[in-house]
């Protein structure tokens, strides 16, 4: 074990002397071409990624852990090799990994399987925004209002605590696809946790509408946009099915005339996917969710969808997940520590009695209730979206409240692929591994 | 926005067009014959960008540099694993001598003819002028076995030799092309209009030879981990995309550097290794997907880039007749091909297109834009000659 660790860990350290033994001699020449640079950076990425998602594996943690792990060491605050110009250079990396979670979201969710388990899905989401967000807006709300952190007295603090808490609800699909997508779990747990995922985006994309209508409402000096009234959020998931609809029955049309390769049409389609859903001001995850459920439920052709993902998603989950930990913003978590920790304990507290209750509610086993609530604590994207929407939409307060989200976000996201493998496993979910590949 | 929209383009086209051009068995032999190697694709690259209705900007393209890169070291590293020195030698002599001694003799007529065109289209500095006419004459000097080998299967056994020959001089001419636009990149400085420089010369070759030894045997040492077949593709991936990071890092040619890693890794890697199998199973894609790129990134389309490229089409083709031709006459025992087969040699190919790449991303101004108009122009006109020419010859060898 400790000469596996040992020879990763020397590969790593070699990734990194000759990256940064190409830079310096670069510097030296005079060169500071951005192209070579993001270059360099993105085949760093990948490669410092894998050795860091194989260093958790052997640790029992999922890669996802170890891509981000390796994102932060190599991002500015740390090793400092990627800076921040080169990874904006490939954010284009985002987009596809979107559309590519999404469709895998859609693709697993067959009807024949999750229709039996609607209400167990139903009954936790319901438990989640009854009990998690509630203690979370009391203990954000109680801060907030005693250390006036916001700067606005009570109709502040109490606009402020509702942004958190709603996002404090939001799980992320991209932490929950890919350690699924790693371990191949199968069972309750896995089932559950993808389920209530999928749906509870629409719940927080609903509730974030109306948080955001009623802050403005409850603070209307603030300089907020008041073009985010709560019917627009309806708006958006409307439009945000039909485009999945739509999506979804291009896919199938495709597949049925383009005989090879499934894989290169996907990361097409996530791209096409993403692009419309920014031109629109949709939810990606929504639509992709949408049209890879259609895929797997109304055609032949879902075996043939998540074959294609399967094939093409390591190396787009490695760049998206390194590159969303090196640019974790580090640098907030000083500032606002304390309404973090009391974010990230009280949200781990809320979601395991929510999910105790729910699953209980609903008449599962107690495995379930003990082990799913495991699923919820990653947050990645679609937080990260309303954070930066909350400071956007609210110049001043917003800001802190964006700081303070973006600090949960940080902790979460590094904690979250871990605990998640952790409750699969003590579900007895994973898969056993297939064969450990080969080398040279 | 308008970025991913380029992305989306790219491959859809790349992906149909990976399916269509290898198959497009319904359309009337003649039909099929001109657009048998997809260079079509090339037309709705061009369509798309600045050479034709200006949909994608070029500012945008320019962001999928990284990407691009990425192209590029795939293409040179395809070539280079198949360098594999117990291959290499069991090549008959004679054949190797014909591919690289052709391959030369057009790259230095054509590198005469590019450094007077140059010279009179955009009053460049010397160094500048010479550096991309190689570059040029380079592209020009490369022949490619796609036509070759899909037009062969309409021949018997009595063109059999031919064929077999062809193919050979075809994929072994490629080697002393890339090694030119190596050594310019490594002889000639791209800033303050272009340098040469001998001494720099050989200090970037010798990073060139370090750097492709080093980064081969860190794939040899990563090939050691026992990777699953989705974790090889993100290894592969991310080694092509670091070597040719790096090379664009210390002004080398990313096709060159990964070509000589790529030969390094040929002797070093087992035969059945997971990478070749990697790399050919995603070659349609990526040839699809170079030619749209290509198409997008042409803008000189003025009238001195259609006569440059009309003439270096014809002194191409006159070259590589007139080199077979030679060959044939001096060396009539040890040659194995006849006389006029140059021309089934017309055909030019993805790497041509690479080269061109490679010579933008690093040469900026008129005269790179030239170089480039001109390789993908001859390119396009040699793609739709070439199995018309190879007919030709393979109907008469077989008689």
């Amino acid at each position: 074990m400790t000469l596996v660790v040992a020879r990763k860990l020397a590969l790593m350290l070699a990734l990194l002397g000759v990256t940064m033994m190409a830079r310096q001699l670069g510097s030296m020449a005079g060169i500071n071409s951005i192209l070579a640079s993001s270059a360099l950076s993105l085949g760093f990425l990948m490669l410092f990624a894998l050795m860091g998602g194989r260093i958790a594996k052997l640790f029992g943690a999922p890669m996802i852990t170890g891509f981000i792990v390796s994102g932060l060491l190599a991002g500015p605050f740390i090793l400092g090799v990627v800076d921040k110009a080169s990874a904006d250079n490939l954010r284009l990396v985002d987009d596809l990994a979107f559309g590519v979670i999404a469709f895998y979201a859609g693709g697993e969710m067959r009807l024949a399987r999750f229709l039996p388990k609607i209400r167990g899905v139903l009954t936790v989401i319901v438990a989640i925004i009854v009990m998690t967000l509630p203690l979370v807006f009391t203990a954000v709300f109680t801060l907030l209002y005693m250390t006036d952190a916001l700067k606005g007295g009570f109709d502040t603090a109490l606009a402020g605590a509702m942004l958190i808490s709603v996002i404090a609800i939001t799980n992320s699909p991209a932490v929950v696809i890919g350690v699924l997508n790693e371990t191949r779990a199968k069972g309750p747990v896995a089932d559950l946790t993808l389920g209530v995922t999928v749906f509870n985006d629409v719940f927080v994309v609903m509730l974030f509408g109306l948080a955001m209508a009623f802050a403005g409402w409850l603070v209307p000096s603030s300089g907020a946009n008041a073009a985010m009234p709560a019917w627009g959020a309806f708006y958006k998931i409307g439009v945000s099915f039909a485009i999945g609809a739509l999506a979804g029955g291009i896919m199938i049309a495709f597949f049925k005339v383009v005989e090879f390769n499934a894989a290169i049409f996907i990361v097409g389609a996530a791209f096409v996917l993403a692009e419309i859903s920014q031109a629109a001001g949709t939810n990606v995850m929504l639509s992709g969710i949408t049209a890879g459920f259609i895929v797997e439920n109304f055609s032949s052709e879902g075996e043939r969808l998540m074959e294609g993902l399967r094939k093409s998603s390591m190396p787009v989950f490695a760049l998206f997940f390194s590159l969303a930990g090196q640019s974790l913003a580090l640098d907030s978590l000083p500032e606002v520590w304390v309404f973090a920790m009391a974010v990230v304990v009280t949200r781990l507290v809320g979601m395991r009695a929510a999910v105790k209750v729910g699953v209980k509610l609903s008449g599962g086993e107690a495995a379930l209730a003990r082990n799913a609530w495991a699923g919820f604590v990653g947050q990645a994207g679609l937080s990260l979206g309303l954070a930066l929407m909350a400071g956007k939409q609210f110049p001043g307060w917003g800001e802190t409240v964006k700081t303070i989200a973006v600090a949960v976000i940080v902790v979460n996201e590094l904690i979250g692929p871990a605990l998640m493998k952790r409750g699969l496993r003590l579900a007895g979910e994973i898969a056993p591994e297939e064969g450990t590949g080969h080398g040279r | 926005m308008k970025l991913a929209w380029i992305v989306i383009a790219l491959l859809a086209a790349g992906f149909i067009g990976a399916r269509l051009a290898f198959s497009k068995d319904r359309l009337p032999w003649r039909l099929r014959d001109i657009f048998l190697t997809g260079w079509e694709y090339i037309l709705v690259g061009a369509a798309l960008g600045p050479a034709g209705f200006s949909v994608i900007d070029p500012a945008y393209i320019e962001t999928l540099g990284p990407f691009l890169a990425l192209g590029l070291g795939w293409a040179g590293l395809i070539f280079g694993i198949q360098l594999r020195w117990r291959d290499v030698a069991r090549i008959d002599p004679a054949t190797l001598k014909l591919a690289v001694g052709q391959s030369l003799v057009v790259w230095l007529g054509l590198l005469v003819f590019f450094y007077e065109a140059i010279r009179l289209y955009a009053p460049i500095p010397l160094p500048e002028a010479l550096a991309s006419a190689s570059v040029a004459a380079a592209a020009g000097a490369i022949s490619s076995p796609t036509a070759i080998s899909l037009v062969a299967p309409s021949f018997g056994r009595t063109s059999a030799r031919a064929v077999r020959t062809l193919l050979m001089v075809a994929t072994l001419d490629l080697a002393p092309a890339v090694i030119v636009v190596g050594l310019t990149l490594c002889f000639f400085s791209v800033e303050d209009g272009g340098t040469f420089s001998f001494q720099r010369g050989m200090v970037y070759l010798s990073y060139s030879a370090v750097t492709a030894m080093a980064m081969a045997a860190f794939y040899r040492f990563l090939g050691g981990e026992l990777l699953k077949p989705e974790e090889e593709l993100t290894s592969a991936l991310g080694f092509i995309a670091l070597l040719s990071g790096l090379a664009f890092y210390l002004r080398l040619s990313p096709l060159f550097l990964t070509l000589l890693c790529g030969a390094v890794l040929a002797n070093i890697l087992k035969p059945g290794d997971n990478l070749y199998k990697l790399l050919y199973s995603t070659e349609k894609p990526f040839y699809v997907t170079l030619l749209i790129i290509s198409g997008l990134l042409w803008q000189e389309t003025g009238v001195i880039a259609w006569a440059s490229a009309g003439i270096f089409v014809v002194a191409r083709i006159a070259l590589k007749t007139a080199a077979i031709d030679g060959a044939v006459r001096f060396m009539p025992k040890s040659s194995r091909l006849s006389a006029g087969a140059g021309l089934a040699l017309s055909s030019q190919g993805a790497l041509a297109l690479a080269i061109g790449i490679n010579h933008q991303l690093a040469f900026t101004g008129h005269a790179a834009n030239l170089v480039f108009a001109v390789i993908i122009i001859s390119t396009m006109v040699n793609e739709m000659a070439a199995p018309f020419l190879i007919r030709r010859y393979l109907g008469r060898a077989g008689k």
